[in-house]
């Protein structure tokens, strides 16, 4: 019942902050972002609960005996924090490194750097898992060369572990926010007001960055949002191949998935937490997204008011 | 069509046909080489364990009956039971091309259907479509996907050989999983076709329903669906073999294990599919044995790449007018 209760709790708060909204019409966008954030984590709390049970029924576990549900938040704790840093960090490398890459390669105006990307960006089309197979191997050339441990262990959290599983994590967001990032760019590079800027004479670098970059912030956000997406669909695989301690790799140990030749037993509690917890933080993440993006755009908010009405 | 968006697509449907080929001459391979399990053999008189290496001739030796031998030229390598990859990654993946086609139509089935809703239902379906798509969107695709499998099946691939509900519950979870993507391009389309004077003036002459769709929208709408069924197609490919990485896939498999030290076996598959020969990528990858981790996953990531490059050769094509 634990799972069905924070369903209603986050349902009725998401109620009380919309009506607030309704209220205090100077707090409605921020409150409809808030509306939403309820919304999203009330139904995804009750949809893996269901999820989960219909496979427990299926594979004919037997219920976790009572208590378990309250031990859980200990469970999690440790691994929601090496998680949230994980995402961080590759946050960074990724969605900000593909984001950059796309400005400096209008702002360059260098075709062949823009085509060099643009090819390297197609490294989004391959799996996650071989990437880690490739810096797994990369791992080993380097102490191969120079006899030092690089790789940082294995299934306990260290910087060394930090940095191969964020950058693991952050390459495909990071293709993938460039290769959206650039088209944005390239449109806005051909917009009439970025002709008259050069007519007058403006400098290139300004160009970029106050009539191309400025009036396509909506967008690139829009875009680190998918991209901060994808990054979060590949969290479970990178953390379950690097045996980092987080979320993911708790969410499938939870659902039975085991690395070794013995058998993982099931703790649906685990993995419903887990679940939800990591969803939860793109939930979060995604919604300072969209208040960033009616910042950027105020159009964004005005559209979201008359739609409303 | 420009010459840079031409030269993209015939170099994407050049890749396409020369896996298909590929696929061709490896399913004339006998399923012998595809099932069979060796236990080493010999190369240039040299003992040898397996995964063979490509582009070797071996004088192999059977599991069950070691006097039992015979000679084989692998193309590609082995996997771990001495299995021809080649023969292998052709015949499984004609389950998996099956298994993608069947789950793209059910993005695409769901995605139209909501994109219509959303664009043009009524009020509820439309605040409906929405809600779904946001919760959907609230999952990490790979944990909503291996939740939704879990949930049809109870949990990871077992030695048992699989039936229809696994079959099942593949298309929906991968169906599930990506629609909203292509509900928000057909929501986005027919919006625009809707704004749009023309669209005013076909209705003020009486066109509605089927008419208005097959003349005004259909046109505008099949460029932009056939983009994203490449783009998709390459998603799914890739949500494939991620399923596979996490035990996750079609087939039943056969135990193999090569001492009694407690190490996990590999997973050999009984019936060859491409998410299953990806199942035991992590033994692989610790004992540096990457043919036969290379082999399938290059196959998967070399279609996953050829429907990109379509998909990025005809988007420019499909670029609605500036308003």
């Amino acid at each position: 019942m634990l799972w069905v209760n924070l369903s209603l709790i986050c349902l009725i708060a998401a109620l009380l902050v919309g009506l607030a909204a309704l209220v205090q019409p100077r707090t409605a966008a921020i409150g409809r972002v808030l509306t939403t954030l309820g919304l999203q984590v009330a139904g995804v709390v009750v949809v893996t609960w269901i999820l989960v049970q219909r496979g427990q029924a299926i594979s004919r576990q037997l219920p976790p005996p009572p208590g378990t549900e309250t031990a859980i938040l200990g469970q999690i704790e440790a691994p929601a924090a090496a998680s949230l840093l994980l995402i961080i960090v590759a946050l960074f490398w990724g969605t900000g490194f593909g984001t950059f890459a796309a400005a400096f390669a209008v702002g360059a105006k260098r075709p062949k750097l823009a085509l060099l990307l643009g090819v390297v960006s197609l490294v989004w089309v391959m799996p996650t898992f071989l990437l880690a197979i490739l810096a797994q191997d990369l791992q080993a050339q380097i102490y191969n060369w120079s006899h030092v441990n690089v790789s940082g262990g294995y299934a306990a959290f260290s910087a060394g572990q930090l940095a191969w599983s964020a950058a693991v994590l952050a390459i495909r967001p990071a293709a993938y926010a460039y290769r959206q990032g650039s088209i944005l760019i390239a449109d806005q590079s051909r917009a009439l007001f970025v002709r008259t800027a050069l007519s007058k004479g403006l400098p290139w670098g300004m160009i970029v960055r106050r009539h191309i970059v400025r009036p396509a912030a909506a967008g690139l956000l829009q875009t680190a949002s998918s991209s901060i997406r994808l990054m979060f669909g590949s969290l479970p695989l990178v953390e379950f191949f690097f045996g980092y301690p987080g979320l993911g790799q708790l969410l499938l140990h939870g659902l039975g998935v085991s690395s070794g030749d013995s058998s993982q037993p099931p703790e649906p509690g685990v993995a419903i937490a887990a679940a939800v917890v990591l969803a939860s933080m793109l939930a979060v993440l995604e919604a300072l997204i969209r208040v960033l993006m009616q910042k950027a755009d105020p159009r964004i908010a005005e559209a979201a008011t008359e739609a409303a009405a | 069509m420009r010459l840079r968006s031409r030269i993209l697509a015939v170099f994407g449907a050049l890749i396409l046909a020369g896996l298909a080929v590929l696929v061709a001459i490896g399913v004339q391979i006998s399923d012998f080489w595809a099932t069979h399990i060796w236990a080493g053999g010999f190369i240039n008189n040299t003992a040898t364990l397996t995964p063979f290496p490509a582009f070797s001739r071996v004088e192999v030796f059977s599991l069950d009956d070691p006097n039992f031998h015979q000679t084989h030229f692998y193309l590609l390598g082995s996997d771990a039971g001495g299995r021809d990859l080649f023969a292998l990654v052709a015949k499984g993946s004609l389950p998996s091309v099956a298994l993608v086609a069947m789950a793209l139509a059910g993005r695409m089935v769901i995605g139209i259907v909501a994109g219509f809703g959303i664009a043009s239902g009524s009020t509820l379906f439309r605040n409906a479509a929405r809600a779904a798509g946001g919760w959907i969107a609230g999952f990490p695709y790979l944990a909503l996907a291996v939740l939704v499998i879990q949930a049809f099946t109870g949990g990871p691939s077992t030695i048992a050989q699989p039936g229809l509900a696994r079959t099942l519950a593949f298309v929906i979870a991968i169906s599930i999983v990506g629609w909203r993507d292509v509900a928000e391009v057909v929501a986005g389309r027919i919006e625009w076709v809707q704004s749009q004077p023309f669209s005013d003036g076909a209705r003020a002459v009486g066109s509605t329903g089927f008419d208005f769709f097959r003349r005004h929208v259909w046109p505008y709408l099949r460029p932009a669906l056939m983009v994203e069924l490449s783009f998709q197609a390459a998603a799914v490919l890739v949500l494939l073999a991620e399923l596979g990485f996490l035990q996750y896939y079609l087939g039943g498999f056969t135990n193999y294990s090569e001492d009694t030290q407690g190490v996990a076996g590999f997973h050999l598959a009984n019936t060859p599919e491409l998410g299953q020969l990806l199942s035991d990528v992590r033994l692989y990858a610790l004992r540096n044995q990457f043919f036969p981790v290379l082999v399938p996953a290059v196959a998967l990531a070399l279609a996953a790449l050829a429907f990109e490059i379509i998909g990025r050769a005809f988007r420019g094509r499909t670029d609605l007018p500036a308003a």
